[in-house]
């Protein structure tokens, strides 16, 4: 298998090496924004409005260093891609290696990935963390952890969505109409709860109808969903490991099924 | 150590695509010996090359590779065979050195010192990447690969096709060395029937997925022979004695089987021995009998 792991490691190795350059360069842009809100022209900026502005600037150079790590996990799924238009994939049916070792070595890549990737959201988290004179709450690392478990999971349906459609052109178009599919369920949600809220209103006059504040149903209807998001949180690394172990039985049917 | 006759045996061999079938294909390669596998472009050459590599199911038939019936022991049997095929498997950013790293922990009989012996007589670049070799050295390299983790067996499909002469004689060479070994065996598939007739020493001809001829490449070629006449002599043939004719202006060329008997029989006429290309041509148009 270390065969395989190298092969995989060495084409997508261009790609770890950019993304880490990416990550550095982000890094010391985040660092020079914090300092600029201590020492430089953000600091100028009215003294009540800072406070809010140094939030959203953490927030900014904070959680998205996790979808990095997204680049890292994806650049293994550029060797599947590169397997397509070279002869490779025809070639490894002919070498003494079993469907379930040739893609556990992708599996081990993707695994690695998201470790390496974990390793740098971390450092990053911690020198944003420290420049910007916060403490790194659990909470945070707990929203950066389950972004980057996201970004392993699409990475390996990618990985295994190119097995079966051979393209990535069709393999991208799913990943991105799963998230917009997400879009258009919370987008429905929502028109749901307007829904709900003109029902509760109905035959009410204007005056007892103005006692049922919109915002606070809202509010009342958004703890509800806090209340789910924060089981899903914590169910997160359950469900995905079972979507894992179940891409991965598919990915070694697929390898298997040969050919056409 | 399983002993067995026949490197390859396959029996009725079935698979059907959109617009193609390959028909019950049998043929046998003895073990220490190189097999030519030949037809045109879209014969079904590649089809059942692929079939007898594990890379595509067949509909039907029996595959035995090495005394050892596929699929059943197929990794174990994989480890004694090598694959080359005319494009070279490997990423472009590698280069010779990178490709042992990987395959040498793929093969368990990997050898280091051969594999380095044939870079150094190919005159192989070990860390120029294999984007920018030649077509001649990419398959210099696939052949490296596929000689170095002692196979008993080669596959090879259309490898010499697109090589200059000088490559291809090079490498033809390196063929009959590796058959020294009375224990390996080799499965060529080509259309430069040149290269076969060269080191081949049986032939089989496939057309429209079907086996033509299968058998001894110099017992195929004595029981053919070309028949040289004029327009009216070829009228008075039996067509029946005829696998296809080529008429022109000038005369024709008849190719029959059973050279001894249609020697006796059109004692008169000239005869000539035909090619394996002659033989592949007349047998492909043997359904129209008579082409120019």
């Amino acid at each position: 298998m270390s065969g395989l792991l190298y092969r995989i490691f060495h084409i997508s190795k261009k790609r770890f090496i950019m993304t880490f350059c990416i990550m550095a360069g982000f890094d010391i842009m985040g660092v020079l924004v914090m300092l600029s809100a201590d020492f430089g022209n953000i600091s100028k900026l009215p003294a009540e409005e800072l406070p809010k502005i140094k939030d959203t600037i953490y927030m900014l150079f904070l959680y998205p260093s996790a979808l990095m790590g997204s680049f890292i996990m994806d650049s293994v799924c550029r060797t599947v891609k590169s397997d397509i238009s070279t002869r490779w994939k025809s070639y490894a049916y002919t070498l003494p290696v079993k469907p379930v070792k040739y893609s556990g070595a992708f599996f081990i890549m993707f695994f690695l990935g998201f470790l390496v990737s974990a390793a740098a959201v971390m450092v990053h988290a911690v020198i944003i963390s420290a420049v910007a004179h916060r403490e790194l709450t659990v909470n945070s690392l707990k929203i950066l952890m389950a972004l980057l478990l996201m970004c392993l999971f699409a990475a390996m349906l990618k990985y295994l969505l190119l097995l079966l459609t051979r393209s990535e052109k069709a393999a991208n178009a799913v990943l991105i109409a799963v998230p917009l599919a997400i879009y258009f369920a919370v987008e429905s949600y929502f028109f749901y709860i307007i829904d709900q809220f003109d029902e509760k209103t109905a035959g009410l006059s204007d005056e007892a109808a103005k006692s049922i504040a919109f915002d606070a149903f809202l509010v009342e209807k958004f703890m509800d969903m806090k209340g789910f998001w924060d089981e899903v949180l914590h169910m997160l690394p359950f469900v995905l490991a079972d979507l894992i172990i179940l891409i991965f039985y598919l990915s070694v049917k697929l390898i298997e099924r040969r050919e056409k | 150590m399983i002993d067995y006759e026949n490197a390859i045996e396959i029996k009725d061999l079935s698979k059907s695509y959109d617009g193609f079938r390959l028909d019950n294909v049998s043929f046998s390669v003895p073990k220490g010996s190189i097999m030519g596998f030949i037809g045109q472009n879209g014969a079904g050459k590649t089809t059942t090359i692929r079939m007898l590599l594990g890379i595509t199911k067949p509909d039907s038939g029996e595959i035995e590779l090495l005394g050892r019936k596929m699929p059943d022991d197929e990794y174990g049997i994989k480890a004694d065979i090598s694959a080359v095929f005319d494009e070279i498997p490997f990423n472009d950013n590698f280069n010779a050195m990178q490709v042992e790293k990987v395959l040498s922990k793929l093969y368990k009989n990997w050898d280091s010192q051969t594999y380095s012996s044939y870079i150094d007589r190919f005159g192989l670049p070990r860390k120029k990447k294999i984007g920018k070799y030649s077509k001649g050295m990419k398959m210099k390299l696939q052949i490296a690969a596929a000689l170095s983790h002692k196979a008993k067996l080669l596959i090879m499909d259309e490898a010499t096709t697109g090589l200059d002469p000088v490559v291809r004689n090079e490498i033809l060479d390196i063929f009959l060395e590796y058959l020294q070994d009375e224990n390996n065996s080799i499965l060529l598939s080509s259309h430069i029937t040149s290269d076969l007739e060269k080191i081949a020493d049986s032939v089989t001809f496939i057309d429209n997925g079907r086996i033509l001829v299968s058998g001894y490449k110099d017992d195929i070629l004595s029981d053919h022979v070309l028949i040289k006449c004029s327009r009216q002599e070829y009228s008075s043939m039996d067509k029946n004695d005829c696998i296809s004719a080529r008429v022109t202006d000038y005369g024709a060329e008849v190719l029959v089987s059973g050279a001894r008997e249609m020697k006796r029989k059109y004692s008169g006429l000239v005869f000539d021995s035909p090619s394996l290309d002659d033989i592949m041509v007349f047998y492909v148009n043997r359904g129209k009998k008579e082409w120019s």
